[in-house]
């Protein structure tokens, strides 16, 4: 029993610390540039095929995570420059429309390219198989999820918290009008974070690969979780999107444990809930006055 | 007379910063009241937290005699307590006797309906129109709000309060940015009005709220220095200090 | 009423009879797909266009309203008034609850709420084996009846499908020049000025809610009678945000062009998806082009350029 528990609580962790990667970017996105990227979901599964298709060339398995990262940022950086910068400003109904219209589009360009049929990396030796906890096996890849998700959500907030670049982020967050009488280039820094946001997508989702394979349709389906992971956390706030994965990866995680078939309705059930009891997130933003 | 409305220690703090401390104030059933002030001293603060749009932290609200702490803006609205905002804030899109039928509609309480919503249109366009004749604005009836000119738009912010036939007007800096002679117009309409309404007047033109208020509170970083008819306020040496003094730097 | 205020359902009426009498079996259930689909897609509009409320769990009144009289024709016989009634019905129950859910929070919250309320009412259909069918959905309904008169032929199908358009067209037009139309659009526009006149958003939102669950619902439940079966893909967030794509191509807040960009949608579905599996590249590609060249829909361009014609 505890072995059992144990092991879904590990599983529960690993899938969170996908969330939180993939959560992580959109939230950035969101509020730098109040931008809604309902594409971020292509992102986490091109950053998937790449992934699957670097593990089986034989070329040095490690480097799929870096490779698949600067793929996703530099398909991210030409797609900022074309079309999205021009949507910054405008209605979140604009910004929907535009990039939902763009992830029909990659989702069909990826089915065409990497077939419509589930793909599973082939994993490297020394992450394959699995460890016993409590005498209950459990994969040993998961456990490299887990360290590799948390310790990059840890690196990024070193990024943005102890460093001058995330300070000028953080300030143009709460303030862009201040940050551009500072003289500072908010074009390129909208840039920047865009590119960081592809590049976090297409890395939790070649991360995720030798968990939830990789898929056509996947890419929705991550983008709906990230939306609600960013939502419940609090806009603009990062121990909000940490406390969120968290809380979304338990709550589907466990909701599969107890209710097999109805496991999304009991989970979804409980987002509204959680939403509807706090409207601003779990961590709430300062409010504006009117 | 008895004051319509009670302001009761009211106090508002965002974070650290006291928007306004312990403020205290009645309004007399008729009486135009100023408010000034200088920047920052929480004149709309005070506003929105009266009108609803904001919570306070302390102290209560009474309107003709009964609390309205608990109540939302609109149910306020519906009590006769109206207001109108710094920047205009109107419809953009639709045209400006529409925008004024908006309110005269609600006011009728035919803002939602639908069935035998012809009838509720045709009422409150009238309504509109007589409003508009008597800014001597009626050429601009079926213009777009968003190509209007400014003073225009003042004009239609007020004109759209009026609509609501308030009991108590709040009006937050109307004749901010007109000129001499638009903001003229605009206070000859509120004085024609204020027969059975009572007026709460922000401004920081303090030749406008001497002329057009019976008296005048004077508020200086959240704290009210001192109520009373105008001379007693030109005269108070706090006043004359704080405000006149930061005014004059 | 003025003869020119009539004149514009009465060339629909014709247009109608004169497609009724003339197209085949094949298009006249594809016609009225479109009808239905885009009397949806026209109720999505009241929300969209004129209240900003970008709703993604649309297809939940849609497809719910569609499952329940698919069920109840299975134990009470399909009669028309019975169907549209418990259409019209469950659409609006489920709009209201979904009111009381998505409509607490601002733009991105109600859209995630929204889409979070769909995919619940989706596990709902999709698990509920026993009365829902699960994945399969539900086939074998008897074909829809007035009294003697059997209405389950493709024209019959097509004509309740058109006069059902036109009638909410006509319901539609009526809402938005209503009081209640205004008030949404001042919503949209201003909120809180809306507020400081003494409406009260959730009423005017809730509302504005209902006679679009109304409307979904009485398309939804004619829906399962064109090709007598329902699945849960009736009711699944991809529908959602397809009517979405559908309501841009044809115009947010144009009411008709809800119909046109179900129509080039559906058109696109069909005859390019026989000629290439890449028919989701093209509705993308359009949808895209749509958004960045011509954001007001195709019913507003062509307007514009029938007006450009018209003037020297």
């Amino acid at each position: 029993m505890m072995g059992y528990a144990a092991i879904q609580v590990l599983n529960a962790l690993s899938f969170s610390a996908l969330l939180l990667l993939t959560g992580l970017g959109l939230s950035v996105v969101l509020s730098l540039m109040n931008f809604v990227n309902l594409a971020h979901g292509s992102f986490y599964l091109l950053g998937s095929y790449i992934a699957v298709h670097w593990l089986a060339s034989g070329a040095p398995w490690w480097m799929a995570f870096p490779v698949a990262f600067l793929a996703t940022a530099l398909a991210g950086a030409l797609l900022e420059r074309f079309p999205l910068r021009a949507f910054y400003a405008r209605p979140h109904l604009m910004q929907v429309l535009l990039t939902y219209g763009l992830s029909v589009i990659f989702a069909d360009l990826m089915r065409w390219g990497f077939g419509a049929q589930i793909l599973s990396p082939e994993l490297p030796e020394m992450l394959q198989g699995v460890v016993f906890l409590f005498d209950m096996p459990f994969p040993l890849y998961r456990l490299f999820i887990i360290g590799a998700g948390f310790a990059m959500a840890l690196a990024l907030w070193l990024l943005f918290d102890r460093t001058m670049w995330g300070a000028v982020v953080r300030a143009a967050v709460s303030d862009r009008g201040i940050v551009e009488t500072l003289g500072i280039d908010t074009r390129r820094l909208f840039a920047a974070v865009f590119m960081l946001s592809a590049g976090l997508g297409g890395l939790s989702g070649a991360l995720g690969a030798g968990m939830l394979a990789a898929y056509p349709g996947l890419d929705e389906e991550v983008l709906i979780l990230a939306l609600i992971t960013v939502v419940v956390g609090g806009l603009g706030s990062f121990g909000g999107t940490v406390l969120s994965a968290l809380v979304v990866g338990f709550a589907l995680t466990f909701s599969k444990v107890w209710f097999p078939e109805f496991a999304n309705l009991a989970a979804f059930s409980a987002m509204i809930a959680l939403l509807l009891a706090r409207p601003n997130g779990l961590v709430a933003p300062p409010l504006r006055q009117l | 007379m008895t004051a319509l409305l009670q302001v009761e220690g009211v106090g508002k703090r965002f974070g650290e910063f006291a928007a306004i401390s312990d403020v205290t104030l009645d309004l007399r059933g008729g009486e135009t009241l100023g408010l000034i002030g200088p920047n920052g001293a929480g004149k709309t603060t005070l506003f929105n937290m009266i009108t609803g749009f904001l919570k306070p932290d302390a102290g209560s609200l009474r309107f003709d005699g009964a609390a309205i702490d608990r109540l939302a803006p609109a149910q306020r609205v519906a009590r006769g307590l109206v207001r109108s905002f710094q920047k205009p804030m109107l419809f953009p899109a639709l045209a400006l006797r529409e925008n004024i039928a908006m309110a005269a509609r609600q006011h009728a309480g035919r803002g939602l309906s639908w069935w035998g919503g012809a009838r509720a249109t045709r009422a409150a366009n009238d309504e509109a129109d007589r409003l508009l004749i008597e800014a001597g604005l009626q050429h601009r009836a079926e213009a777009r709000v968003a190509d209007l000119a400014y003073g225009e738009q003042r004009m239609a912010d007020l004109l759209i309060a009026l609509a609501l036939r308030p009991r108590l007007l709040l009006l937050d800096e109307p004749t901010a940015g007109l000129a001499p002679d638009e903001a003229r117009r605009l206070l000859a309409i509120i004085r024609r009005h204020d027969e059975g309404t009572s007026v709460m007047l922000i401004t920081h033109e303090v030749e406008i709220a001497f002329a057009a208020c019976d008296r005048i509170a004077v508020l200086n970083l959240g704290r009210l220095l001192c109520l009373d008819t105008p001379a007693a306020v030109q005269a108070h040496p706090a006043v004359r200090e704080a405000y006149l003094g930061a005014l004059a730097a | 009423m003025s003869l020119s205020r009539l004149a514009l359902p009465m060339a629909g009426l014709a247009a109608m009879a004169a497609v009724a009498a003339l197209s085949g079996d094949f298009q006249l259930r594809f016609l009225a797909e479109i009808l239905l689909i885009g009397t949806a897609v026209l109720s999505l509009d009241l929300l969209i266009g004129f209240g900003g409320l970008i709703s993604l769990g649309h297809a939940a009144l849609f497809g719910s309203a569609a499952y329940a009289a698919a069920i109840a024709a299975q134990h009470l016989g399909a009669s028309l008034p019975v169907m549209l009634g418990i259409g019209i019905a469950m659409g609006t129950a489920v709009a209201a609850l979904m009111g009381l859910v998505i409509l607490r929070a601002g733009s991105l919250f109600l859209l995630i709420l929204a889409l979070l309320f769909g995919q619940i009412v989706w596990e709902i259909c999709f698990h509920w084996r026993e009365v829902t069918g699960g994945a399969d959905g539900l086939r074998g309904l008897p074909p829809l009846s007035l009294g003697p008169w059997a209405l389950g032929d493709a024209r019959s199908l097509f004509v309740l499908a058109g006069l059902l358009a036109l009638g909410s067209l006509g319901v539609a037009r009526s809402f938005v020049a209503s009081p209640l139309g205004r008030a949404l659009i001042g919503t949209r526009e201003q909120p809180i000025r809306m507020q400081a006149l003494g409406y009260t958003l959730f009423s005017v939102r809730f509302r504005a809610l209902l006679v679009a669950g109304a409307m979904a619902g009485a398309a939804g439940s004619l829906y399962p009678f064109v090709n007598l079966y329902v699945g849960p893909q009736s009711v699944h967030w991809t529908l959602s945000a397809t009517m979405i794509i559908m309501l841009v191509i044809g115009g947010v807040g144009s009411l008709w062009g809800a119909f046109l960009g179900t129509a080039v949608y559906l058109a696109l579905q069909t005859y390019v998806g026989a000629w290439t599996d890449r028919w989701q590249l093209c509705v993308g590609l359009l949808f895209v082009l749509t958004v960045l060249v011509m954001p007001q829909g195709l019913a507003s361009g062509f307007l514009r350029l029938t007006r450009k014609g018209r003037t020297p």
